[in-house]
């Protein structure tokens, strides 16, 4: 066993050993940042391997939460079914996105994605009476549940944040070790040169944009399955730049990156709400000190330093 | 050898805006054959061989290559016909390692075996004296030897058509007499064109040489032939 992946199976082991010793508050957060970090992770797909930035991501995550949430709430259908149907739907979505996005590159494909992503979000609101805007609405603990096992619980959704974070770590981290995550580093770094080497560009860009938003797609119908709530603030402009935080301070092109970036976030916005009301001045402080100082995020600056072999 | 032509070019060319960067170029690439392509600077140069590999299209003209008329066809698909462009500016994978440059460039033909890869790298970087340096981060290299690094990943593609811009630009005494040995092994499989100003590595390599000056084509010949051509004279002199 390589040691890139024996320590991507380590960081799964150690959040498997913390389900059973967490007191029940950082227990609860750490699933929740689970949920997130597969959001990031997705964005990390596009953003730090690809070099594809988005400021429009929210609308993946929305397409998996509503694809899941709606097929619930309208149709009825088990968590589990309608979770799949979530995933579906966000694929297909990113992939009209990718092919109407990537006619353009730099700032336009920024805008464009934002722009569809407000559309997604206005959507939303305007077909309140099924959406319910953006009061959203509540999947009853009832139905959140696959094969009898109640996802409201907090170990079982745990484990079910758990096993969707540990798929996806290991997907992207066989991606970016695979001939096709070496054409998409290839593509970040120079796509001039990357084309001609003889690769499609255009394809490999739509590709990641389609693995990236069906993960976000993913990381919103099981934030939907596993804490009940679907709603239209999901889909708004601060939630599409979250995951770029998360990732940007974690490191962009490092696997385990989103994960550290997320959780990283999470605890800095929950310790300084403690101290002051004014916790987003000290959020933005950090984001400087690391812009300043560790540009490449921490586990960049960890394999810059130390760790040369990590994916 | 019977000529078989490889690469052709109808009445090409290419103008930005007012400026005719490269006019009405008729020209044919034998299989085989080390072609070398001259001038003086701005001559068109670059922007003709651009056209041949795809990376800017023709205002006008035919391209084919193998037979086929790919004029229209994007460059990544003549690549994958066999073509190679190593660039004029240094193009690497700044950010990544020596071996991982080269094995994106050897990676396509190869499908998924980890090992028959590492093999083809170990030896695209040997041909180029790099074998020592395949950890090492290639935009830390020195500039002559990014520039093998370029050359490695031209050699790594195993094209039937390797086409060099200024290869030995930025490059040592002793490293350009290197690359002459290495191209002189290259063309027994693979045909040539080397745009070089360095008349020395010309000399010693071109079968024919073919000089272009303001976008033309005015003079094609053997490297004696040129030699004793009055209009390259004059372009290179002034007069």
């Amino acid at each position: 066993m390589s040691r890139a992946l024996s320590f991507h199976l380590g960081l799964i082991a150690v959040l498997l050993v913390l389900q059973f010793v967490l007191p029940a508050y950082h227990h609860g957060n750490l699933a929740r940042v689970m949920v997130l970090a597969v959001y990031a992770m997705g964005y990390n797909i596009m953003f730090g391997y690809t070099g594809l930035l988005s400021l429009g991501h929210a609308m993946f995550f929305t397409a998996g939460m509503y694809g899941m949430g709606m097929s619930v709430r309208l149709w009825e259908m088990p968590v589990g079914v309608a979770f799949v149907l979530g995933v579906v739907i966000a694929a297909v979505f990113s992939l009209i996105v990718g092919l109407l996005a990537l006619r353009t590159i730099g700032v336009a494909f920024m805008i464009v994605t934002l722009m569809f992503s407000q559309a997604v979000f206005l959507t939303i609101l305007y077909f309140n009476p099924v959406t319910r805007g953006d009061e959203g609405f509540v999947i009853p603990q009832p139905v959140r549940q696959i094969a009898g096992i109640d996802l409201s619980d907090a170990t079982n959704r745990y484990f079910a944040a758990l096993i969707l974070f540990s798929v996806c770590l290991l997907a992207v981290l066989a991606l970016v070790r695979s001939p096709t995550g070496r054409v998409l580093i290839a593509i970040r770094e120079n796509e001039e040169r990357a084309r001609m080497l003889g690769y499609d560009t255009w394809a490999h860009k739509l590709g990641a944009v389609v693995m990236s938003g069906t993960m976000a797609g993913a990381a919103g119908a099981a934030y939907g399955a596993l804490f009940g709530s679907v709603g239209a603030s999901f889909a708004e402009v601060p939630f599409s730049i979250l995951p770029l935080l998360y990732v940007l301070l974690g490191g962009p092109g490092t696997v385990i990156g989103p994960f550290v970036g997320t959780l990283f976030m999470f605890y800095l916005r929950d310790l300084s709400s403690t101290l002051t009301d004014a916790h987003m001045l000290v959020a933005g402080v950090v984001l400087i000190l690391l812009t300043l100082y560790a540009r490449r995020g921490i586990m960049g600056l960890i394999r810059e330093r130390w760790l040369k072999w990590l994916p | 050898m019977a000529a078989v032509t490889l690469l052709s070019a109808k009445s090409v060319s290419r103008h930005f805006g007012g400026l005719k960067a490269v006019q009405n170029v008729d020209f044919t690439l034998p299989e085989g054959e080390i072609r070398a392509l001259i001038g003086p600077n701005g001559a068109g140069k670059t922007t003709f061989v651009s056209m041949l590999c795809g990376r800017i299209p023709v205002s006008d003209g035919q391209i084919t290559f193998d037979g086929e008329d790919v004029t229209a066809m994007p460059a990544h698909k003549r690549i994958q016909k066999g073509m190679a462009y190593t660039f004029q500016i240094t193009s690497i994978f700044g950010e990544l390692s020596v071996h991982e440059n080269v094995a994106l460039a050897v990676q396509r033909r190869l499908g998924n075996s980890q090992k028959t890869l590492d093999v083809e790298v170990a030896s695209a970087l040997a041909r180029v004296g790099l074998q020592d340096r395949a950890g090492q981060t290639a935009g830390d290299l020195a500039y002559g030897h990014q520039r093998l690094v370029e050359i490695a990943m031209g050699l790594g593609q195993s094209p039937r058509l390797l086409i060099l811009d200024e290869p030995t630009q930025g490059l040592s005494d002793g490293e350009v007499a290197e690359f002459i040995a290495l191209i002189k092994d290259v063309a027994k499989d693979t045909t040539i064109l080397l745009i070089e100003h360095n008349i020395d590595v010309v000399m010693a390599l071109a079968d024919r040489i073919t000089v272009m000056n303001f976008g033309e084509i005015i003079a094609e010949g053997t490297p004696q032939e040129i030699h004793a051509n009055e209009a390259v004279q004059t372009a290179y002199l002034g007069g």
